[in-house]
């Protein structure tokens, strides 16, 4: 019988989906591109918030967008008809985007737009370990899903570089504690942009809209700023 | 849930690298997961469970080292862990900072014959 011996091999397992999404951010930086993922759990409003987007700032703005979903096109069709690129893919039973799916819809838009969104699939834990490529992490909680979401998921928060609370309209029918979740968000996301809004009533609307125009103007005026 | 596909990616290396060195049997593999990586131990444990039946490493232990969350604190430099989930610098209270470890997913060793 032969001895056991130990093979050190210290190879991050996540390595080649890394090299894709450096791929995938090189390819945005040349086309002045600015991608930003999308991450949340189900149903808190992530195809909505792109619904309104889409339909004020897309005449300013080339915007595309990258669906994922388990099945179903059905997000794609709600985007579409906006001026906008949109890309859906269906990614059977996976719970996440990868590299290499962003890097293949990436390769059907003509030309890349300035801002790409790419909805990741409705998930708060899978979504959070995979680098896409993106230059901006965008993590949703709507006011029914509680405050404490933050804690819940502090992966998918701490990685995040915005923090976009929805469903404002409904808060107080909710009961739904805005000063322990903004606790929450510092405690978790501390280094994070915060909007509060309801695209249904457009309140807060305007911050996030600032917002994309000033990182997407900082891109084409000066390249890789962000 | 993503797991599976995870495992199924170690395991490809794992059985790759033992071939390269000559050997048959896989006895260990030893894993070194972040607290921040989104991975369950648990998951890759069952996975692990699943995928390695009828294989070289069929029966083989597998070693999960756990890697702490550390962030360097923008206003001080100290390095520090994180009071989970609240990520404030345990020596001058500033919030965040620059996580510089907690994320891998990484296979770190092999025991083989």
């Amino acid at each position: 019988m032969t001895a056991t011996r130990t093979i050190e091999i210290h190879e991050a397992v996540l390595d080649k989906n890394r090299a894709i999404a450096e791929q995938n951010r090189a390819l945005l930086a040349t086309s002045n591109a600015l991608a930003i993922n999308l991450m949340s759990s189900p149903g808190s409003g992530k195809t909505s918030l792109l619904e309104r987007t889409l339909t004020e700032l897309s005449e300013a703005i080339s915007i595309g967008v990258i669906v994922g979903d388990l099945a179903t096109d059905n997000d794609g069709r709600r985007l579409g008809g906006r001026n906008a690129q949109v890309i859906q893919i269906t990614t059977g039973d996976i719970c996440h985007l990868d590299a290499s799916m962003v890097g293949t819809a990436l390769a059907s838009f003509d030309p890349v737009p300035n801002l790409v969104f790419i909805e990741n699939v409705g998930n708060m834990v899978c979504p959070a370990a995979f680098d896409l490529g993106e230059r901006v992490r965008v993590a949703l909680l709507s006011v029914t899903e509680g405050e404490d979401k933050p804690l819940k998921y502090p992966t998918l928060f701490r990685t995040a570089d915005a923090v976009i609370v929805t469903k404002l309209d409904i808060a107080e029918v909710c009961e739904f504690d805005a000063e322990a979740a903004r606790a929450n968000i510092v405690a978790t996301a501390p280094n994070a942009v915060t909007f509060w809004l309801s695209v249904r009533t457009g309140a807060g609307m305007e911050a996030w809209y600032q917002w994309l125009r000033d990182h997407v103007g900082e891109r084409t005026a000066h390249g890789d700023a962000i | 849930m993503h797991e599976l596909g995870i495992m199924d990616s170690i395991l490809r290396t794992a059985f790759e690298r033992s071939e390269e060195a000559g050997a048959s049997r896989i006895h260990r593999i030893t894993l070194t997961i972040g607290s921040l990586s989104g991975v369950a131990p648990e998951a890759l444990e069952f996975a692990f469970g699943a995928l390695t039946v009828d294989t070289a490493a069929e029966g083989a232990t597998l070693d999960i080292r756990r890697n702490d969350v550390r962030i360097t604190c923008a206003v001080c430099g100290a390095e520090y862990v994180p009071e989970a989930p609240v990520a404030c610098c345990t020596v001058c209270g500033s919030p965040g900072g620059a996580i510089t470890t907690g994320r891998e997913i990484e296979l770190t060793s092999l025991e083989v014959s």
